[in-house]
């Protein structure tokens, strides 16, 4: 896998379809973070003005209910 | 019992619904008994231990204060704290990895191979709680810290469900005042503790579990292309964020509703711009453990300490990889801290000050380069019941 970055790094179907995946589902988590680490305050999202933070709840919401894996997946467990 | 499962929303609706009728000392009951039903839900078995270390570290932490100036003593407690915890810990996590390679030794050397391999399941968190419990008695030892009013507060302590099985790893100077001490429960606190248990589910259940299925669908793959195996780098680095932040945000936000204040885990770490800062930023409490209790007290200077809490993470992980259990956090920083040290002048230069979206491949990229495979990384689903925390 490693020596495919090297030897056979082609943009595929595949390729696209993953990057796209990766917005889609990362777009909210940056779009908090940064709004996070822009203001310095990690309870930022929730002291937005009541327009933009209604828009980010309901977002967030119509994606957790569409698109949230709500089978119960195991967390991943560190070990040390 | 699973954070984003269905048992543990009825378990916490009834512990809730009673925990806000019960006065403060019949909390501390109902937080004892609901928390072992917690742990005990994966297997009752594992309450044995987690008994059996908190009476070790309660009865230890009693001696070490009232020894007073007697050091011998205060000592001799310490350490039957600590090797009390050590060999528990390494007993479950390191037994078969011990007498699997001195069967292979023996075999090598042509004599009969070492056959007792036990069929033991490691316990859930047995390292978040045994490390819990050491900070007990270590505070103590110190001075830092009064032993707890009962053993039932200091069992609450050792025991506390949100944090048991992932952290953060609470300091005891931190949370049992606050498991001693009446507990307020703020509109402020519910409004918040909503926020991280919605966002901790968010982080979870859409983003890791989501990217979880395209980076298994990679990794699992033979003849994957270099544009998809980069991008499901990348994936994996934010699933393992927000897998891993994500429990550690529902933890803080069920605590806060509960009027309990558990110590921040995750900072925002893929926004940081060299590894000292990402190793403040990054599973905070084990960072700063390691650091309080490993680094400091071994010589190493607080000024200096982040940096250096990486050696403290090298040390842990060589331990951990004795048992080719794969790495954690702790490996992640190895690679970007070595690489900087055997690059050319222009390489260190990017692994020391490269920007922030560098981190998550440099740092699945240790974990690839670190490892055999990716499924030895970290705890898989299949593999749950025999590794814990």
């Amino acid at each position: 896998m490693v020596r495919s970055l090297t030897t056979n790094f082609s943009w595929n179907t595949d390729a696209a379809n993953m990057l796209m995946a990766i917005l889609i589902y990362c777009t909210p988590l940056w779009l908090v973070q940064w709004l996070q680490v822009k203001t310095g305050n990690l309870s930022a999202p929730m002291e937005l003005s009541f327009l933009p933070k209604a828009a980010l709840l309901a977002t967030l919401v119509w994606m957790f209910l569409a698109l949230g894996n709500t089978g119960g997946g195991a967390f991943i467990y560190f070990q040390f | 019992m699973l954070f984003n499962s269905q048992v543990f929303l009825i378990f916490f609706v009834v512990v809730y619904g009673l925990y806000r009728l019960l006065p403060h000392r019949w909390q501390n009951v109902l937080l004892l008994v609901s928390s072992y039903f917690f742990y005990g839900w994966w297997d009752w078995r594992f309450l044995t231990l987690i008994f059996l270390s908190t009476v070790i570290d309660y009865i230890a932490g009693g001696i070490i204060y009232s020894a007073g100036p007697n050091q011998r003593r205060r000592k001799a407690a310490v350490v039957v704290s600590m090797t009390s915890n050590l060999v528990i810990l390494g007993f479950f996590k390191y037994f078969n990895f011990f007498a699997d390679n001195l069967s292979a030794v023996l075999q090598y050397a042509g004599l009969p191979a070492f056959t007792r391999h036990l069929n033991i399941i490691l316990p859930v968190g047995i390292s978040f709680y045994t490390f819990q419990a050491m900070s007990y008695a270590l505070d103590i030892y110190r001075g830092h810290l009064k032993p707890a009013r009962s053993f039932l507060n200091f069992a609450t302590f050792v025991a506390y469900f949100p944090q048991l099985v992932a952290g953060p790893i609470e300091r005891a100077s931190n949370l049992l005042p606050q498991i001693e001490n009446p507990r307020t429960i703020t509109r402020a606190g519910i409004e918040s503790g909503a926020w991280l248990i919605f966002w901790g589910l968010f982080k979870k259940c859409v983003i890791a579990d989501n990217l979880a299925v395209l980076v298994d669908g990679v990794f699992g793959a033979t003849g994957a292309t270099g544009a998809t195996s980069l991008l499901a780098l990348y994936a994996f680095a934010f699933q393992i964020l927000c897998d891993f932040s994500g429990y550690s945000d529902i933890a803080r936000g069920l605590a806060r509703w509960m009027g309990v204040e558990l110590m921040l885990n995750f900072n925002n770490p893929y926004a940081a711009l060299n590894p000292k800062d990402f190793w403040s930023r990054w599973h905070i409490s084990l960072s700063s453990w390691l650091r309080d209790y490993l680094y400091i007290p071994l010589g190493g200077e607080p000024e200096r300490s982040s940096p250096n809490v990486h050696q403290s993470c090298v040390d842990d992980a060589a331990g951990r990889s004795l048992a080719r259990r794969g790495l954690d956090i702790c490996d992640l920083g190895r690679f970007p801290r070595l690489a900087a040290g055997d690059l050319s002048p222009l390489g260190r230069k990017v692994f020391t000050q490269g920007h922030a979206g560098f981190w998550p491949v440099a740092e699945t990229a240790a974990a690839l380069d670190v490892s055999s495979g990716l499924r030895g990384l970290v705890v898989f689903p299949g593999q749950f019941a025999g590794a814990g925390g």
